[in-house]
Order: structure tokens, then sequence, then C-alpha cells
């Protein structure tokens, strides 16, 4: 069962390239693996390491130093296009991604990142632009995601709202899932249960 | 259609041009610079006539059995071009053994393409069939992202029966210009198939 999830400050990776698929996030190669805590190493492999595996040197992209425990992603539109693989939201959340900012989604990847209570944040284009800005101006910002509040707070003190589904927001607030939900319920259940022999023993009446 | 770059949209007609950066909208060039970089291709030239290493006739996109029947057609009685690994997998059991029972196999092997169990194959570098680093592949499959078909492969996404030309002649090749392709050095290809039989 997952830990409930309400807020997160941290400073900012940006990629801002658009259509950044599951392939990149998580080669296929990756998809026999199911252990979610060995993903990490598998994110956005090829950016990282050479055709022979070893990592890049300098380490490149996510792996350079200042980027170590960084929470929050600024992407291109599009974000998680391709293969509908889980493995993509899993090997962002092995490596300690917990928010990703985006004009779009890519609405399978959508899905799987609020399964695994990753939150994918929608922006209009302007306001993504100067997200885009803030960041080459303040690489070192941080930010606060707010679920709770359904807020992002800028660094100097900007702030602004932003929608996640309803259902998908309790559900990562409480640490729990649809399952977890529904057992959540149970003393509910077991009374209407209880009850509903006579309601529909006709034969009785 | 055939893809230029390294997601499924960024496509043109087989008789087309990969667009030039002027033809793009500004937001979208970094893209395709980046695409046709990984790709090995130069923006505004044409599509057709690119090298092949390896065609994929495959996947569950395009491997059914009017997939097969129409790649058959423009392999029967014809030869994979020398040198070029052509794999034809079947989309499931069911259609491997529908199209055994019409005889395409004999068809694809005939020609020199390798016929294969059903699976997901070269669509997503599994079981070994993959495209080596700077290897260009035309498939029938649908994904056509940096490093699927295998890490550093290039990857052109196509009809079966354009692939199916582009096995015979080497190349990306317009269907339609098959007979011209025929008649080149490929025809004694055809010949020797035809003894072997």
């Amino acid at each position: 069962m997952p830990e409930p999830f309400a807020k997160t400050t941290s400073r900012v990776i940006a990629i801002p390239r658009a259509n950044i698929d599951t392939d990149q996030i998580c080669p296929a190669r990756f998809l026999k693996i199911t252990d979610k805590a060995g993903l990490a190493d598998a994110l956005f492999f090829d950016w990282r390491f050479t055709p022979d595996g070893k990592r890049r040197k300098p380490p490149s992209f996510i792996d350079e130093r200042h980027n170590a425990g960084r929470r929050i992603l600024l992407v291109g539109d599009n974000f998680g296009a391709g293969s509908s693989r889980e493995h993509a939201p899993w090997a962002l959340r092995a490596w300690g991604i917990r928010a990703i900012v985006s004009t779009s989604f890519a609405d399978i990847f959508k899905g799987n990142a609020l399964k695994n209570a990753l939150l994918p944040i929608v922006v209009s284009p302007e306001r993504h632009a100067a997200l885009v800005a803030l960041v080459a101006a303040n690489p070192d910002g941080e930010w606060t995601v707010d679920l709770e509040a359904g807020q992002v707070k800028l660094p100097g003190g900007e702030s602004f709202l932003f929608e996640i589904d309803p259902f998908a927001r309790t559900m990562i607030l409480a640490g729990t899932d649809e399952v977890g939900y529904v057992l959540s319920n149970l003393p509910a259940i077991e009374a209407w249960e209880a009850a509903h022999p006579a309601r529909v023993d006709t034969a009785r009446a | 259609m055939v893809t230029y770059g390294t997601n499924p949209g960024m496509g043109v007609p087989v008789t087309g041009r990969i667009p030039a950066l002027a033809d793009v909208e500004p937001g979208a060039r970094d893209d395709l610079e980046r695409a046709l970089a990984y790709m090995g291709l130069e923006a505004g030239s044409s599509i057709a006539g690119r090298k092949l290493d390896v065609v994929f006739i495959g996947s569950c996109t395009n491997g059914r059995i009017e997939d097969l029947r129409a790649a058959a057609s423009v392999l029967r009685g014809r030869r994979v071009a020398e040198g070029l690994r052509v794999l034809v997998v079947p989309g499931s059991q069911k259609v491997k053994k529908q199209a055994e029972s019409e005889g395409l196999d004999a068809v694809f092997k005939a020609a020199g393409a390798e016929w294969r169990e059903s699976g997901c194959s070269m669509c997503i570098a599994m079981n070994g069939d993959q495209l080596e680093p700077g290897q260009y592949g035309i498939s029938t499959s649908n994904r056509n992202f940096e490093g699927r078909q295998g890490k550093g492969g290039r990857t052109f996404l196509a009809s079966p029966v354009t692939a199916a030309a582009s096995a015979v002649a080497g190349v990306v090749t317009d269907p339609r210009t098959l007979a011209d392709v025929a008649a080149q050095p490929v025809a004694v290809w055809r010949s020797a198939a035809v003894e072997a039989h």
C-alpha cells in the first residue's frame, strides 16, 4: 500500500522538450523488471549511459550532481507518449520524482502516473513558457507542490492552481487505491449486506 | 507513408521529402533537428532510396493474415536484396497456421526471408531481434522512438507492401515502382530462387 502524499518542496529539473516517449523514460528492455526500486537506474537510461552501459562522463542530464534529490520535473508537451507501460511512472517514482509539470500528458501515461501517486500537473502554454524561463533564471529555486490545496508555490511568492482528477486526488492523499477505498467502507458494506436478505426475501411477504 | 523521424507522426508519402526546417513551425524545429540527427538524415531530402539493413514485417499492428498476404504478393517470385535481413513474424499462432495453409511461408522462405514464430520480435527489440547501433530498418510496427528497435537503431515505419518492396530493393522503395526494381540485378536473384525450387 502506498504512503499518503500531500506535498513536496523541491528544486526543479527542466527538460523542456516535447513528445518525450515512454521508450526514453524507461526503455523496453527493462520491462522484464518487476522490482520497482531497481527501476531508478532505468530512468532515461539511454540519455545517461553510453551504448556499452557505462555512465556518461561527465555525468549528464538527471545524473548531474545538482539534480540529485530533485522531486519535480518540468517537461514539454505530450509527455509519456508511446507504449503504454506502467514501468515509466514506476521508474520516475523510483528515482524520486513526485510531480511533473507539462502542457499535456499522453492519456495512458497520465492514468498510470495517477495510479502511482505521481502528479501530472497540466498548465497552459503561456504559463509553461513562463515556468521554463523561471527555471532558466533561477535554476535552484524551490517550488512547493501542494496536492491538498491544488497549488504550486513558486520561489518569489507567486503561485498557481492546478486540477487533478478528484478521485485520484482522494486516493493519493489517503495513500490508498481503489481496493483500499472499497475496504475502507467495509462496515457500511457489511451492514448493508446483513440487512439485505430481509429486503429481497419476497417469499415471506 | 513512411516515417523519417522518432515518433509516428513524423511521416511523409513514400514519394515525398523529409521536411525542411523552414517547413515546420518554429516550436517543432528542435524536435525535427534532434530526430534527424538521431536518424542520420538530412532535412529536405527524399525518403525513397534510403539504404536498409533489416526489414521487419510483423507486429500486432500489421501482422494480420491480410498483411502477410499483401507482403507475400510482392515477394512472390522475387528475392530479397543481398545482405539484407528480412524477418516475417505472424501476429499470432492462428495467423501463422492460416498463412502456412495458404503457402505464404514458402513464398517468404523462397524469397530469402526468415519465417518466424509469432511474437513481438523486432517491434520492441525482443528475442535478440533488433537493430545494431546506426543500422536502418523498415518496420511494419507502429513505434519508431529512439532505441525502440535496439539501442541506436533507426526505424522507418511503413506498410507491409512498402516494406516488402523495400526488402526486394534493399532501399526504401515505393511498391508502385517495383517492376523497375525487378528489372535491375535483382532479376539474377529471382532466377536463382526459381532454380532452388
